[in-house]
């Protein structure tokens, strides 16, 4: 294992019932890494990025962060580990009884990591981050779903994460919010967020992240440079599955 | 004041009285016991273990599915026989004795925890399971998580069907005058008997029952409306 290896899958394998979802995964992704997930549905992208902070548990083999086994961790355990692992949510999941302000300071106060008289301040500061501070005090119900995914965001933000998660996270948004969302994200790999991201957004794969995986068939079928893997796919899978998007698109 | 004290309600003012204390006591104490033993079983049957879900599950559909009157006079004549019969094989020759009104408490009680006890799960399962994910994934606890996240939008759920289900205890609880439990409609039945009046004791029952439910939904609706603004 290199220094900067920050995530790091042995023999990834999860089955519900007699399917097979993830087939013995082995990979790496590196500090300030982006690394996109890309492939049909029904592949087990999402089942991936969730067995990353055990919100799913694999069935067997390992799931290394920072050089720590999280299979091997106690629900307990697993909180300490969940706090440096943000994650952004395809139904954003925004707690819709409490106000912008309370989602995001929520987790950072009762873990004891900002006082309370400083939650204002740190979720003004997230906020102009996602270029949202006048929503401080509406309720997610008030909020458009780039707006709510951008402070599902900043409520993921608020932990330190030194890895952020994301699930899908412009799927259920209109097609006019994609944009605002997926901007805040590049600003933040800007920044050298190590982060995984599910997407179909094959626009944002090819400009902001650092490598594809293509999953197929519980596998990483592919895993290569975006410019790689955009103009020469290998795998005869993403082949196909390139050139239906292709037909889409024109 | 003559034509007031003329009438029937004055004349049997002890009577119907006396009925509307019987009626709160069991109305109170059941909604009480009855949401204790509600949670408990609702908690049984959101459990990790097979088992003790089986058993809460089993609890709620006997009682959800036999009626009121078994339950009542199962606790009345049948529970005291079995506790007698029980105490006679380890040598103990004496018959035990329920009154009326404990009886009716029992059994308003438990009829009542069971419907209650599907008000609280409901209430749980209409959260959202990625409220928990997104609790969980920020690093909060299991126990957090309930506390700030899960339990106050299960609550604005559970309330509103909790508020129907004592004011169904309130109106159900006058099933108790057939074990002769002195509530109000077994002082309206007597007052019906004695002046062989057939209209103005059960509009007077009526009334009475109709106050107590209306006043006890106003009360539910009011706090429904604070968890609102929260």
């Amino acid at each position: 294992m290199t220094e900067d290896t920050i995530i790091e899958l042995k023999g990834l394998t999860k089955k519900f019932g007699k399917s097979l979802v993830l087939d013995h995964i082995n990979a790496k992704i590196n500090r300030s890494e982006v690394v996109t997930l890309i492939g049909p549905s029904g592949t087990g992208k999402s089942t991936l990025i969730r067995d990353l902070n055990m919100l799913d548990t694999p069935t067997s083999g390992s799931v290394l962060f920072e050089g720590q086994d999280l299979t091997t961790l106690k629900d307990k355990e697993l909180d300490a580990v969940r706090r440096k692992m943000g994650m952004v949510f395809q139904s954003f999941n925004l707690f819709p009884h409490l106000n912008v302000e309370r989602n995001i300071t929520l987790a950072p106060v009762k873990l004891g990591l900002i006082p309370a008289s400083q939650a204002r301040a740190k979720a003004q500061e997230l906020l102009e981050k996602v270029g949202l501070t006048e929503k401080i005090d509406a309720f997610p119900n008030s909020l458009s779903g780039g707006q709510a995914q951008r402070v599902a965001i900043a409520r993921a933000l608020a932990m330190n994460p030194d890895v952020m998660l994301f699930d899908e996270p412009t799927s259920a948004l209109d097609p006019e919010m994609v944009g605002e969302v997926l901007k805040v994200m590049q600003d933040l790999a800007a920044e050298g967020m190590t982060m995984v991201v599910v997407t179909h957004e094959m626009g944002f794969a090819k400009k902001v992240a650092d490598r594809v995986w293509f999953l197929d068939q519980g596998k990483i079928a592919e895993d290569a440079k975006p410019d790689e893997f955009f103009s020469h796919p290998q795998n005869p899978r993403a082949q196909e599955f390139l050139s239906k998007l292709l037909e889409v698109n024109n | 004041m003559n034509f007031l004290s003329n009438t029937l309600a004055w004349r049997f003012r002890d009577e119907i009285l006396s009925g509307l204390e019987v009626t709160l006591v069991i109305s109170i104490a059941s909604v009480i016991i009855g949401s204790i033993l509600g949670l408990i079983i609702a908690l049984m049957h959101m459990s990790h273990h097979k088992t003790i879900r089986a058993v809460a599950g089993t609890y709620v559909e006997i009682l959800r599915g036999t009626p009121m009157i078994v339950q009542l006079e199962f606790v009345y004549f049948s529970l005291p026989l079995i506790l007698g019969a029980i105490l006679s094989v380890t040598g103990i020759h004496i018959q035990p004795n329920i009154a009326t009104i404990p009886a009716g408490i029992i059994a308003v009680s438990i009829n009542s925890s069971a419907y209650v006890s599907e008000a609280i799960r409901g209430g749980f399962n209409s959260v959202n399971i990625g409220q928990t994910e997104a609790a969980r994934s920020l690093g909060l606890s299991q126990r957090t998580t309930m506390r700030f996240v899960v339990i106050p939008q299960a609550l604005k759920n559970i309330w509103p069907a909790l508020g129907n289900e004592f004011v169904a205890l309130i109106k159900e609880s006058s099933i108790v005058l057939i074990i002769g439990a002195p509530d109000i409609m077994y002082q309206i039945n007597n007052m019906r008997a004695t002046t062989f009046n057939g209209v103005t004791p059960l509009i007077i029952a009526a009334a009475i029952y109709f106050i107590l439910t209306f006043s006890l939904s106003r009360i539910m609706k009011h706090f429904e409306r604070k968890m609102k603004h929260d």
